[in-house]
């Protein structure tokens, strides 16, 4: 998929030097103007499902997806894998729609989701350039209870997940029913893509990424 | 939680519980239907979201507080005003002002200072022995006045019958005048001085202790420096949440945007009157205030230092204690973390040369003061785990949206978990919020020392601040 469909050169151009400036300069005004909306976001979406499928997310990973759900203690995320048994999509957006569908499901007991219920994803956006655009229903924050602690998980469950799960996804940022959002609950920034941060996740240090535990699945 | 059937005498509503969980709720033509359990709620035809859902039990059925002013409200079209912390219900346009108080001993007499708002007229008069203060109100919302007293004042009272305040005067008493001031065109502060017949020793406390000022070790500069001397004195306090924005909820309702103001309320006081630094406060009242709003207050009185507090909830009801948090970057996107990497300019300054000045966003300005807000949330989580209960973790750094414009060191303290039962308790404890203001008052003490000796450093990175960001000026 190209970010322009250019007509094939006419045979007979009446000024061909002419006809090659006005493309190039459609051709910058759509980038500046697509780098503008999805730098802007509150503009709409309507500009970013174009590059849904164009979003170079290669390498899917099969058989298991690692989900976030909070510890026993209250005091952490810890991860969950979670096997998809092949029902994981295809392409990029459809193996991240499968990750956020568990993501967002019940936890496994004794774990608990960070989720509000009834919090459910309306859609997904994928950029070329490592973005992950998610955006969700007013439940996350109509029914969302508050506090750091919490908000921070239910931010970093869905952050992590996507980073951890899609090689080619490095930051997430959250919408609410396709608008930015400053917070959920008055606490963690939403205005910026955020990028993976395992320091909420038990088992983690900030110097040691690989002491992962897992309830398993 | 409320019971329906009382507020139901009240406002005058007609209840048809149907028996199978369900009620019809009835104010003339309108109606209020529930379910029990269930958080939405039909008001005049329209769906409303309750965060405590309305309950039907054996005694009848339970509605929060903010069934008030979602349901109720809508539904009798005037204003419901909730004051948790005074346990008043305010409806439609009455006058009830928020009066507190405080008793000064300048060296010349002592002062009655009164808080009152909003703004209320007044008149104060002496009769007798006592000086009445009389409000054109409705009643008063009085707080922290029973231990007011001096040596020309033996006590303060609320006359019930009339919205009035007593003042029960010493023989010592002479004389009086009254002087008042706008605050933030919110309210009034009615100063009362007065004056004995002999000259009254006071006992005022020794000021405490404090560094002398350090020789800055700044490097040498060409130029006159103007910058004042780092030092503390504006401190920021920040209630969190307000007004619409209730913050967390505990189970039997009780709301953090009201600990919190509580809590800011008397540090402002302990830190005017112990320290004798100015203090602005981010919100004074019930209000909804947004995150950007909130950094400018602090930005815009040069505030030294800013503090917001608030109240943790957590899904699991056995976390508990408090925490402290300062911002991190780590988490933004690599393009937001560039920012840090600001545009220095040269400036010409009076007198000849030039100044380099760094530029930064303003509503990124925190990232400057990583390093400082880093050493005052290591003071602050010290002094408040010698006096309350602390939860596990050491202190945290997260993107807080409320911090990052501020233009000074800052931090986010949750003073407990509203979801778990003995925090919950705590928190509305006038000894668990003294503590906690005591601590914060012991903390601004320890890192004005802490400013006062290391100064702004000239290089990012020293040993005492490890800052990742540079200086704000520096000269060349």
């Amino acid at each position: 998929m190209t970010l322009l469909d250019v007509p094939p050169p006419d045979p007979n151009p009446p000024n061909r030097k002419v006809l090659m400036f006005g493309i190039i300069g459609i051709t910058i005004v759509s980038i500046s103007l697509f780098v503008i909306g999805l730098r802007r976001g509150t503009n709409g979406l309507s500009e970013i499902p174009a590059y849904q499928d164009d979003a170079g997310v290669a390498d899917v990973p099969t058989g298991t997806a690692t989900l976030f759900f909070v510890a026993e203690d209250g005091m952490a995320l810890i991860e969950h894998h979670q096997p998809l048994d092949g029902e994981n999509g295809n392409d990029s957006l459809g193996h991240a729609r499968t990750v956020l569908k568990h993501q967002l499901a019940e936890a496994p007991s004794p774990l608990k989701s960070p989720f509000p219920e009834g919090t459910a994803l309306r859609a997904i956006y994928l950029t070329p350039d490592g973005d992950a655009f998610i955006d969700l229903n007013r439940e996350i924050t109509r029914g969302h209870g508050g506090g750091s602690l919490d908000e921070l998980f239910t931010v970093y469950a869905l952050v992590n997940a996507l980073t951890t799960n899609l090689p080619g996804v490095s930051a997430v940022q959250i919408l609410i029913n396709g608008q930015e959002v400053d917070t959920l609950a008055g606490h963690i920034d939403l205005r910026r893509p955020l990028e993976q941060n395992m320091k909420w996740v038990s088992g983690y240090t900030e110097n040691s990424e690989s002491e992962s535990t897992s309830t398993g699945g | 939680m409320l019971a329906l059937d009382e507020l139901a005498e009240i406002f005058n509503f007609k209840i048809d519980d149907s028996g199978n969980g369900t009620a019809n709720i009835a104010y003339g033509s309108d109606l209020i239907l529930l379910t029990s359990d269930q958080p939405v709620i039909s008001v005049a035809g329209r769906l409303t979201s309750l965060r405590i859902a309305p309950k039907h039990t054996d005694d009848g059925w339970l509605v929060s507080l903010e069934f008030l002013n979602r349901a109720v409200a809508p539904l009798i079209d005037k204003r419901i005003e909730v004051r948790r912390l005074s346990r008043l219900i305010l409806v439609g346009d009455v006058v009830v002002p928020r009066v507190s108080g405080q008793y000064r001993r300048p060296n010349d007499g002592e002062n009655l200072v009164l808080e009152v708002i909003p703004s209320t007229p007044y008149t104060v008069s002496q009769e007798n022995a006592q000086l009445v203060i009389r409000f054109e109100a409705d009643a008063l919302d009085v707080e922290q006045l029973s231990d007011l007293s001096g040596e020309l004042v033996a006590g303060i009272s609320q006359n019930p019958s009339a919205a009035s305040l007593v003042v029960n005067l010493e023989p010592a008493f002479a004389a009086f005048s009254v002087s008042s001031r706008s605050i933030r065109n919110e309210g009034d502060e009615i100063n009362i001085a007065m004056t004995g017949s002999s000259r009254i020793a006071t006992a005022e406390p020794p000021p405490r202790a404090l560094p002398p000022n350090p020789v800055s070790s700044a490097s040498v500069a060409p130029l006159p420096d103007l910058t004042p001397p780092p030092t503390v004195r504006v401190v920021a306090i920040d209630a969190g949440h307000g007004g619409s924005d209730t913050g967390t909820i505990s189970e039997t309702g009780t709301l953090e945007k009201d600990v919190t103001l509580s809590v800011a309320r008397r540090l402002r006081d302990a830190i005017q009157n112990q320290l004798g630094l100015r203090v602005v406060l981010t919100r004074t009242r019930d209000d909804l205030v947004p995150s950007d709003t909130r950094a400018e207050v602090a930005n815009n009185n040069k505030a030294d230092i800013f503090i917001s507090l608030h109240v943790n909830a957590s899904i699991r009801p056995s976390v508990s204690g408090a925490e402290v948090f300062y911002l991190s970057m780590d988490e933004y996107d690599a393009e937001t973390r560039a920012l840090e990497e600001r545009d220095v300019q040269l400036v010409p300054v009076i007198g000849g040369g030039m100044r380099e000045i760094d530029l930064v966003e303003w509503e990124m300005a925190q990232v400057t003061y990583l390093g400082r807000s880093a050493r005052l949330a290591d003071i602050v989580h010290e002094e408040l785990s010698r006096r309350v209960p602390m939860s596990s973790r050491d202190v945290q750094q997260a993107p807080l949206r409320v911090l990052v414009g501020a233009n000074m060191p800052a931090l986010l303290i949750e003073m407990g978990f509203i979801s778990n039962e003995a925090d919950e308790e705590r928190l509305q404890t006038m000894r668990f919020q003294d503590a906690v203001v005591d601590a914060l008052v012991d903390s601004i003490l320890r890192f004005r020392s802490y400013v006062e000796l290391v100064g702004y450093p000239p290089v990012a990175n020293t040993e005492d601040d490890n800052e990742s960001a540079h200086t704000q000026v520096r000269n060349q």
